[in-house]
């Protein structure tokens, strides 16, 4: 009888404030993935930098291939279907060419040889555009 | 006897949480928090300083049990248990009337998160990207806690014998 009872005893012992509690709690989780949602940044630019300054802020939605100096050479970067990648480099492993397209914001393709950095960004960044 | 009493609730609170990391889960540090139950029963018998005493001992001698002993992932736990077991006296003490024992076992929860969220935040990953995970951290906290709030009533009716704190 008691195993019977079981989920109704499990709702008997919730008082008032629990039920609050809980419905509250719910409700600010789902608001809060809703509203974290829409402030989400889109991943919108590729910000090259080389020798640790910001060199090309490029838009990720035009297609476009360009050579970038770097410390020991030229890597040629391609942008193509809102994705970066290296197509080539000039450094001895080539890590950062096999590392493949990055497309979300935060990602990050480091070459050390090269001193090569590129890093997808949504936000606005004004200092970038500066040479 | 009393005393004799707390290290066998501390060693039911460490078994579970050393049993808890040998189910296989989506997220290495996502845990179901029962050994909390145990916490929560503690602190609602004995009180603040044993409660205290038992979350501490349990993060201790379970993470030297599964062998997480000093790494970034202890400290976390600890001043989440810690912070947890402090929110939870308070809200006992303060909201008896209004929160039953699940009520309140969600709070302590919630604040287990919400501190190693906030810790994570501040040493770790200094991104606003953390924040993301907000949302899933309160769901989380909700199942959990009622998971735990339930456990921690049986078990009060089980350990009839651990009631009476004078015998």
């Amino acid at each position: 009888m008691w195993k019977k009872n079981r989920f109704r005893y499990l709702i008997h012992i919730l008082t008032i404030g629990d039920k609050i509690l809980i419905l509250c709690l719910l409700f600010l989780s789902i608001i809060s993935g809703v509203v974290l949602k829409r402030t989400h940044k889109e991943a919108k630019y590729c910000i090259i930098s080389v020798n640790g300054r910001d060199t090309y802020k490029l838009l990720l939605s035009e297609p476009k291939t360009i050579k970038i100096k770097g410390a020991i050479g030229k890597s040629t970067v391609e942008i193509k279907d809102r994705s970066v990648r290296i197509l080539d480099s000039p450094c001895p492993l080539k890590i950062c060419m096999h590392q493949g397209k990055i497309k979300a914001s935060g990602e990050t393709i480091i070459c050390v040889p090269n001193r090569v950095m590129i890093r997808i960004t949504g936000k606005e960044l004004v200092d970038a555009i500066t040479k | 006897m009393f005393k004799t009493k707390l290290p066998l609730l501390a060693g039911i609170a460490i078994g579970i949480y050393a049993i808890e990391t040998l189910i296989p889960k989506p997220l290495p540090w996502l845990r179901l928090g029962l050994s909390n139950a145990v916490i929560l029963f503690v602190l609602v018998v004995y009180g603040l300083k044993y409660g205290l005493l038992v979350s501490i001992l349990r993060t201790m001698v379970g993470s030297l049990l599964t062998g997480m002993f000093l790494n970034p992932f202890f400290f976390f736990g600890l001043s989440g248990g810690i912070v947890s077991t402090c929110v939870m006296w308070v809200f006992y003490v303060i909201g008896k009337r209004v929160f039953s024992l699940v009520g309140i076992s969600i709070i302590g929860a919630l604040a287990h998160n919400m501190i190693q969220l906030f810790l994570a935040y501040l040493i770790y990953i200094k991104r606003a990207e953390v924040f993301y995970l907000l949302p899933v951290f309160i769901l989380l906290s909700v199942i959990t806690g009622i998971i735990t709030g339930v456990s921690t009533i049986y078990l009060k009716k089980v350990f009839k014998f651990a009631l009476t704190p004078s015998n």
